[in-house]
């Protein structure tokens, strides 16, 4: 029996809905929907990202075209996503997706790609582009990968940062590329230090080019890998999420490849790199369809526990059980006691964290503003008064600013996430059968594999997405998952780290906002000295305020998720043991005649779920 | 409550022991400390652009002329003035020897016009009329031109030991980019050295004029602006000529009280006297330590000590061989790549400002489009390929660091394993006091505080001081306000600043070259040739300067780190095994019992001394 059909099958639904509560918002039937939809959709999607120039373009058309099809022109390329996917027909097509829901097929070539993706041609994405997809027989994709070249890390604005974001967080992998001249620069930094929250796992490539020395090549990989721990170091990100670059020849591959030369593809290294690349993704599949398995698995193995325990129930003596339930019962609410504790020392934590970045970020944005200033007053001192070119280099001191702030402040939320993180470690299960032991090490090697709550979510049954998200990858995962699945994926311990990695990722995300946010919004048309500043220095006091409430509101939103999402957790945990309490009277108060058929019952069942479990096993 | 008479009595009742030192640098110490006890002292600088006033508000103190007014503004010529207990006026010069020479008033004049190449500063000694500023060190600061670096590194010296700073700003100037730029570094300083009170002193102000004034209040806006932080902001009016049209000084009593309320304010006595107190306890430690140790090692006087010490020395000298090599390493890879780097981010450079030009309107864009490159688009560029450099520069550093402390950890390892093996606990406890003088020594960081000599910071305010001063810096770091361990602003600002000032010759010879005769349809070819023209002289000038000078300035400091830091190991290993060899007699080893006795009394009543943080 296939996974499918068990999701859909009425009988193992109607048994896990027999024994188990659903003390969240979805029902099981929604859960397993989802789940077979995230094994049906079979999509790895792996974004290419990197700085203007780092040759993102010239990487994929190195990797699937062999030949010049994505505009590889210097001057900011990529501005509109475009996505590569598998097509079975021959040649290849490219389809334009606005933004209005509108589709039109272009020609697939250079030029006419150029004239949707170049700044220059397209400036501001004034056409209203939502993504480009271009579709190719290329055997790389059929495993259902879609590579993604995203705008690169300085050409991220107002207009194309949405698309980048959505796809950053839909993302399995992701393809960083560095190079060796320059070494991975302070942009770039920043970047990574925003995006490596969202992003799974990471291939990091380091373009060589064919100028550079083997020993220059080795030394400059070195180094970066050596920032890279930084940065994760700095942000509070495990070190063990950064691998050591892969050196690819993107030049000599496209040279490689437009002559026809196979020596000197090989010779680049980007074929060995390619069969990477397709064996993450093909493990990536079969890790996901194995956890979707252990899920249903995890289900089953909960009803049996707790069909075993009715019929214990039903077989020992009134008097006796009847005390042990109680037992269990105050057991649990100590545990929730405790629980409550840990959760009112991460409240206050979060409180005075909470009032210390404030102050940080109003300190940091007045000092941004004041930078602007000066550098305002610096260019219009020169004798730059044309309205025009005071916004072009005001966007470049913006940029500036945008950067030094998000890189000042970004970490320090972080470290907050982080110790909250650990907190929330202590917390524990309440609820009376262990039933999550045994399964969680099934989890260790999928955690090990991405901690990514996105991922995570989809594996709970849930859709991630903003913050409805969060709430989904840690209650509407049903009664089970609520203390299993999430909890056990996710190092560390109690489900309620679920809530904080999610969180995390819609924090990352705000944040990620904050760095690329900000336009420059109306030109300065007065040429007198003292209008332009004026007008200038009013949007500066603008830009001041508004980067102040976006940082400001990122922490918000995190706290009120964090604190709803405990909130919840908690009460959810008080519904469960009243439940269970409940419901196991009820078995302690069924007439004596009763008892022989429905033990005979709850064995029948047994068995059922027994059988369904083998066959998920060969499933 | 001040000590000050107390650590008077201290340090006389302990001289002859400290002299007894074999430390070279406790003498000098000591005696640095004991002047600064007799005669406390403050310090003042005058910082601000040329034309801003700040020697007619000195002048105006003094009430007479003393000082040139119309200072060359391109010296790099710092004069201070010392108002004491002096009989009569003394004009000095301190060279860059260290030595002094009195001057007439007329060749001092000369000299702050136009300074020899051997002159350091100028010193003026002033017998105090007003007693209540008994003790003031003012330093007048040369005029701000546009070399950046030269007077960033004068600045570096001054105002970490700064008490008050004043910033004057001329009314009808206004505060302009030279203004910023100073403000600038000043704020970069304060970051890595904590804040010291700046007064902004608007300067020849109409009379009647007050602070809620247009131009005043611009003033205020941009300097609080430059510098992140609120200022106090003080108007002084311009001095009209007397009846017989000669020139008046300012009143500038207003001024002087406020820079004494700071100056001579009771709390930062008491940060004085805690760091006093600090410092003669680290001393009087120091030289306690020694002498104990001299004690212990002479009444076990033995082989084993011997043995173990000399196994000590020759893997320190191991040690520093490797360092030297892995210097080399580092060093050796900035020689490939900086250049590398340059070009790489040149090359970007010149396509943005191709961009640039060839986006301008070809009929009328042709002053303002080559204003705004030369003003915006190239330094903007250069400051950024600058900031790339320095965060690598940064991470080489650090690695380099990093090999540098395994390296260290060595000796440190086998040297504790051999402690381990010793039986004899006397024996042990001398070994043990040395390996962690040679963990402190090693802990400090190589690179890093390589990188704090070339931001230029660790001098004092004190010309000939300064020898003094270091060497307390030295032996307590504990004296003057304590140096960050961040380092990364400091080489940052070095390098682009350099770099920028550089590029601000080029520019201002650009600008004379310039004849603008092009016909509208082929300026911006010229444009485009010119600048990239300029941006390849640039990249020219500051390789040619990374590879001749930088770069090998890298190399010797580092040298030099490694070198002193296994020096330090050394000469304390050293002193070990000379008191091991000499055979003292009992009467000597009984003389330092009771000079021991006679220190730690001292450090007892130090200590019981009212603490008031």
């Amino acid at each position: 029996m296939n996974i499918l059909e068990i999701y859909s099958n009425k009988e193992v639904i109607n048994l896990i809905k027999k024994y188990n509560e659903i003390t969240g918002e979805n029902n099981i039937e929604d859960i397993f929907k989802k789940s077979a939809e995230d094994i049906v959709s079979n999509q790895c999607i792996i974004p290419i990202l990197g700085t203007q120039g780092s040759g993102k373009s010239s990487f994929l058309n190195a990797l699937l075209f062999c030949d010049i099809i994505l505009p590889v022109d210097a001057d900011e390329t990529t501005c509109i996503p475009t996505a590569i996917v598998y097509g079975e027909h021959e040649g290849l097509k490219a389809f334009v997706y606005f933004k209005d829901g509108q589709k039109k097929e272009i020609e697939c070539t250079e030029k006419a790609l150029a004239d949707y993706v170049h700044q220059e041609k397209n400036p501001g994405n004034e056409l209203g582009i939502s993504h480009i997809e271009i579709t190719v027989r290329n055997e790389l994709l059929r495993n259902g990968i879609t590579l993604v070249d995203l705008p690169g890390v300085g050409s991220i604005t107002a207009e194309n940062q949405q698309t980048t974001l959505d796809y950053l967080k839909k993302s399995t992998g992701a393809i960083f590329m560095l190079r060796t001249v320059p070494p991975i620069t302070q942009s770039e930094a920043c970047f990574i230090q925003g995006a490596l929250p969202l992003m799974g796992n990471v291939f990091w490539v380091q373009n060589q080019w064919t100028d550079e020395s083997k020993s220059e090549v080795e030394e400059g990989k070195e180094h970066n890998y050596k920032v890279l721990m930084d940065i994760a170091q700095k942000i509070h990100i495990s070190q063990d999420r950064i691998t050591k670059p892969t050196i690819v020849c993107v030049k000599r591959a496209l040279d490689g490849g437009i002559n026809g030369n196979e020596e000197k593809i090989k010779d680049s290294f980007l074929p060995a790199f390619a069969e990477k690349i397709v064996n993450f993704a093909l493990s990536w599949r079969d890790e996901v369809r194995k956890s979707k398995i252990t899920q249903v698995e995890t289900y089953l193995e909960a009803s049996i526990v707790k069909a075993k325990n009715n019929i214990e129930l039903l077989q020992g003596d009134i008097e006796k059980e009847s005390q042990k339930i109680k037992e269990e019962k105050k057991q649990a609410e100590k545990r929730l006691e405790d629980n409550k504790e840990i959760l009112e020392q991460v409240q206050d934590f979060l409180c005075q964290e909470k009032r210390k970045l404030e102050s940080i970020i109003s300190t940091e944005c007045r000092h941004a503003a004041e930078n602007l200033r000066n550098s305002v007053r610096s260019l219009i001192d020169s004798g730059t008064v044309d309205g025009k070119q005071l916004n072009r280099a005001f966007g470049d001191y913006m940029k500036e600013q945008n950067e030094q702030l998000f890189g000042n402040i970004q970490p320090k939320i972080m470290k907050m996430l982080h110790q909250i993180t650990r907190d929330l470690g202590d917390l524990q299960e309440c609820h009376y059968q262990e039933v999550h032991t045994n399964i969680s090490s099934n989890f260790t090697t999928y955690s090990n594999f991405v901690d990514h709550s996105d991922k995570i979510g989809g594996i709970g049954g849930s859709v991630l997405g903003g913050a409805a998200g969060i709430k989904a990858a840690s209650f509407t995962t049903g009664i089970i998952a609520k203390s299993t699945v999430i909890g056990s994926i996710i190092p560390g311990g109690g489900t309620a780290a679920g809530f904080i990695v999610g969180s995390a990722i819609v924090l990352g995300g705000t944040l990620l906002g904050c760095f690329t946010g900000n336009k420059v919004k109306k030109h300065i048309k007065d040429t007198r000295k003292e209008e332009a500043c004026r007008e200038l220095f009013d949007y500066i006091r603008e830009y001041q305020s508004d980067c102040e409430k976006k940082y400001k509101k990122s922490i918000d939103t995190f706290k009120e998720q964090i604190e709803e999402a405990l909130e919840k957790w908690i009460e959810n945990q008080e519904e469960e043991i009243r439940d269970q309490y409940k419901r196991q009277k009820e078995i302690l108060n069924m007439p004596i005649e009763e008892r022989t058929s429905e033990i005979e019952k709850i064995k029948k069942d047994i068995e059922v779920l027994n059988y369904y479990k083998k066959e998920i096993e060969h499933a | 409550m001040h000590n000050n008479a107390t650590y008077i009595n201290i340090l006389e009742d302990v001289w002859e022991i400290l002299e007894k030192s074999e430390d070279q640098n406790v003498l000098p110490a000591t005696k640095f400390l004991y002047s600064r006890l007799k005669n406390p002292q403050s310090y003042i600088s005058f910082i601000g652009e040329t034309s801003s006033g700040k020697s007619t508000l000195i002048n105006s103190f003094l009430n007479c002329h003393l000082l040139e007014t119309k200072a060359s503004p391109t010296t790099g010529i710092v004069t201070w003035l010392e108002y004491g207990e002096f009989k009569e006026k003394r004009y000095l010069a301190i060279n860059r020897d260290a030595s002094f020479e009195e001057l007439s008033y007329e060749n001092f004049k000369k000299l702050s016009v136009k300074p020899d190449k051997d002159l350091l500063r100028l010193k003026l000694e002033i017998p105090a009329e007003k007693k209540s500023f008994v003790g003031l060190n003012i330093f007048d600061t040369p005029g701000y031109d546009s070399i950046v670096i030269e007077h960033e590194e004068i600045l570096r010296e001054f105002i970490p030991d700064s008490d008050v700073i004043i910033f004057p700003i001329s009314y009808r100037v206004g505060f302009g980019e030279k203004d910023r730029q100073l403000m600038d570094v000043i704020y970069n300083i304060f970051k890595h050295l904590g804040d010291i009170p700046i007064i902004l002193v608007v300067n020849r102000v109409a009379e009647g004029i007050q602070f809620d004034d247009k131009r005043i209040k611009e003033i205020k806006f941009a300097a609080e602006d430059a510098i992140h932080k609120e200022l106090p902001l003080l108007i002084v009016n311009t001095a009209m000529p007397d009846e017989n049209g000669n020139r008046t000084l300012p009143n500038t009593e207003k001024l002087w009280q406020e820079i004494s309320n700071i100056a001579f304010s009771e709390e930062r006595k008491q940060w004085l006297d805690n760091k006093n107190k600090e410092f003669i306890c680290s001393l009087l430690n120091q030289v306690c330590e020694e002498f104990q140790n001299k004690v212990l090692v002479s009444e076990n006087n033995c082989k084993e000590i011997e043995d173990c010490i000399k196994k000590q020395l020759c893997s320190l000298s191991e040690a520093e061989e490797q360092s030297l090599k892995i210097v080399d390493k580092y060093i050796g890879r900035l020689e490939t790549q900086l250049p590398k780097q340059i070009s790489y981010g040149v090359d970007k450079l010149q396509e943005v400002v191709t961009t640039e030009i060839y986006n301008a309107s070809k009929w009328k864009d042709i002053y303002a489009c080559r204003n705004f490159v030369f003003n915006h688009t190239i330094p903007f560029g250069i400051t950024k390929i600058c900031r790339d450099l320095e965060t690598y520069l940064f991470e080489i550093f650090k690695e380099m660091d990093q090999e540098l402390d395994e390296i260290a950890a060595k000796p440190r390892f086998a040297f504790e394993q051999q402690i381990l093996e010793i039986k004899n606990p006397k024996i042990k406890e001398v070994m043990q006091n040395l390996a962690l003088k040679y963990s402190s020594r090693i802990g400090g960081e190589i690179a890093s505080s390589m990188l704090k000599n070339i931001g230029g910071i660790g001098g004092a305010a004190a010309g000939a001081g300064n020898i003094a001063k270091k060497t307390l810096k030295k032996i307590g770091g504990l004296f003057g306000k304590k140096f960050s361990r961040d380092v990364y602003a400091k080489i940052g600002k070095f390098f682009s600043n350099k770099a920028l000032a550089k590029l601000n010759i080029l520019f201002n010879l650009a600008v004379e070259a310039i004849a603008y005769a092009w016909e509208s349809n082929r300026w911006q070819g010229k444009l485009e040739e010119e600048t990239h023209q300029a941006i390849l002289k640039w990249k020219e000038e500051i390789c040619f300067d990374l590879e001749n000078h930088m770069i090998e300035e890298y190399r010797q400091i580092n040298i030099k780190n490694v070198n002193e830091v296994y020096k330090e190991a050394r000469i304390d290993s050293e002193m070990v095994l000379s008191t091991n060899k000499q055979n003292f007699t009992l009467e000597q080893i009984n003389k330092w019992k009771e000079e021991i006795i006679v220190l730690k009394n001292n450090l007892d009543k130090l200590k019981g001394l009212e603490n008031e943080q």
